[in-house]
């Protein structure tokens, strides 16, 4: 897939994750994982780039003696959710058009 | 490969970085072996899972400095709808005050009152619930010098007349109680129903 594309589609699944609860990083891949694999070393970049972009804020939480990274998703980084579903109406109809050429043939 | 000497390492590799964003590294993945381990795996297993170090060290690279390109689109979500600039917003708040103040000062007497006559009715309840108290142990303790003069009829009247208040201070005390508590949920309900629709406005405007 297109890299540029995966990524974009990678953060929104991240800002899925964490849209009904705060989650930490092992639990987000875990979350994901029936439905995109995402190793550690992607995950990290676009938890990153989403907190610089104000989609998620980050709040260190106490667990066993150690302190955990909770990810919490903000008003911004729904409305990013949203865009997205709209985008992706505009995707499905390119789709849609890019594939009748395919069955007119 | 345990979790020390990974770590020790990615450290290695990693030590072109500024030690403040190694730090960020080091603690993102002792995260993940720790989280991992707690999920039952042993620490080997854990480290193994993350994959080889070389990928990691790699695209750790690749992506580097991930904070220099921030999403467009946060602009657009945040922004979208037209913008008054601060200045228009303070002539107009200022300008509209005498429509404003009175208004919020009023709606503010409205809450106050409304908080007060509550509190009030809340002390009452208390109030008649120690009276009651009162009076029936009062009652029962003074039965008991007029059962010794033998006013038998007296003393059982008062006698039972206190027993009566008693029962009654009870009852009300648990009514009280839960008036205080239902009370309590329900400002506790509408204060966090304002807070919310004010974080709500804040965040679209």
């Amino acid at each position: 897939m297109d890299i540029q594309l995966k990524r974009g589609l990678l953060d929104v699944c991240v800002l899925a994750a964490i849209k009904n609860e705060d989650s930490y990083g092992y639990q987000i891949i875990k979350d994901m994982k029936p439905y995109v694999d995402i190793s550690e070393s992607t995950l990290y970049p676009i938890l990153r780039r989403l907190e610089a972009s104000e989609f998620l804020t980050v709040k260190s939480v106490e667990h066993n003696g150690r302190l955990r990274k909770y990810y919490h998703i903000t008003q911004a980084g729904l409305g990013r959710i949203a865009d997205f579903k709209e985008e992706w109406q505009e995707i499905m109809s390119i789709y849609k058009f890019v594939t009748k050429e395919d069955s007119d043939k | 490969m345990n979790k020390i000497q990974f770590i020790a390492e990615l450290k290695n590799r990693l030590s072109s970085l500024p030690p403040c964003d190694i730090n960020k590294f080091i603690d993102y993945y002792s995260e993940m072996i720790d989280d991992r381990i707690e999920d039952g795996l042993s620490e080997e297993e854990a480290v193994n899972d993350l994959g080889n170090i070389e990928n990691i060290v790699s695209q750790i690279f690749s992506e580097y400095p991930e904070k220099t390109e921030v999403y467009s689109p946060a602009e657009k979500t945040v922004s979208s709808g037209k913008k008054l600039s601060s200045g228009w917003i303070v002539l107009i708040a200022v300008l509209t005050s005498p429509i404003w103040i009175p208004l919020i000062s009023s709606a503010a007497s409205v809450v106050f009152s409304v908080i007060i006559s509550v509190a009030a009715i809340m002390i009452v309840l208390y109030a008649l619930d120690f009276a009651f108290a009162v009076c029936g142990i009062t009652s029962v303790v003074a039965s008991i010098p007029l059962l010794l003069q033998l006013e038998v009829f007296q003393s059982g009247m008062c006698f039972g007349l206190g027993l009566i208040c008693i029962g009654l201070s009870i009852l009300l005390f648990f009514g009280a109680n839960w008036f205080t508590k239902q009370t309590v949920k329900f400002f506790k309900y509408i204060f966090r129903k304002t807070n919310e629709l004010f974080k709500k406005r804040g965040a679209a405007a």
